[in-house]
């Protein structure tokens, strides 16, 4: 009788801790996808911002594609650049909007779509030195 | 005489005391586990909300810019430009613009811009500053054996 009412109680409690060690483990790689998202947003607006808002040299510096006038980045799962279709896990899009010298940054899960990030960033100031 | 055995009513055997412990030893991990991840998510939550808020700031720090540009475009003179937030003081042969957009309570994104006599901008300063002053405590408190 003992046996069983020990067996019972641990089976019940060995249930919960896995539940809360799955979520845990769940909770630690959405942070780590979100940290890592924000890093190659930030490196995607830094690189707008310092080619004054030129696509071409910006998806040069970000090791990118153009796609339809979006510059496209794909990362793996170690959020490593991949251009290997089967590897593809995140994206990262630097869409320009409609006023000049400015572009919406997305960072988002290949696979389920999933948006991670989102940066809007202006691009006017023109360098170091501006001339009226 | 054969000795009778008593019964204590409950019966903890070995088996018992080797639960306990496997559930002790998982509930502190598992604890210790999502706690950890909670922090984590926490932090780069932290961190998200600081970038977004930089890069607002930033936006309307270009918006400004734009807007001095413009004005100087149209010939209105350095220190008249009338745009809100934007001071002016003159130098020798320059203006100088400074304004300040705040980024969250603690810091400001600050812009210093110099209007060169043939009309060009020049950048001076564009960078993140502490809106408030820092308290320096000078006194130790230390026991003085009372």
């Amino acid at each position: 009788m003992e046996l069983v009412v020990v067996l019972l109680f641990f089976s019940i409690c060995a249930a919960i801790c896995v539940s809360l060690f799955g979520s845990a483990q769940q909770m630690a790689r959405d942070s780590h996808n979100l940290s890592s998202a924000v890093l190659v947003a930030r490196s995607a607006a830094s690189c707008y911002k310092s080619t004054e808002g030129n696509m071409a040299e910006t998806v040069s510096l970000l090791e990118g594609s153009m796609e339809d006038d979006v510059a496209v980045c794909y990362y793996d799962a170690d959020w490593e650049i991949t251009k290997e279709q089967e590897k593809k896990m995140f994206v990262l899009q630097v869409t320009p909007t409609n006023k000049i010298g400015e572009a919406e940054i997305v960072v988002a899960d290949y696979v389920d779509e999933q948006i991670l990030f989102t940066l809007a960033v202006k691009s006017g100031r023109g360098g170091g030195q501006h001339g009226a | 005489m054969a000795r009778k055995r008593r019964s204590t009513g409950v019966n903890v055997g070995s088996a018992s005391i080797v639960m306990i412990f496997a559930v002790l030893c998982l509930t502190v991990f598992s604890t210790l586990s999502f706690v950890t991840a909670n922090y984590e998510r926490r932090l780069a939550e932290k961190s998200a909300q600081a970038v977004t808020q930089y890069y607002a700031a930033d936006w309307q720090c270009e918006d400004i810019y734009q807007q001095i540009y413009n004005k100087l475009q149209n010939g209105v003179a350095a220190d008249q430009l009338g745009i809100a937030g934007v001071q002016a003081s003159q130098d020798a042969t320059t203006t100088i613009l400074s304004y300040t957009v705040p980024i969250d309570d603690e810091q400001a994104l600050s812009v210093k811009l110099t209007v060169l006599p043939e009309g060009a901008i020049r950048t001076d300063q564009w960078c993140v500053t502490a809106i408030r002053q820092w308290e320096y405590n000078e006194q130790i408190q230390v026991w003085d054996g009372e």
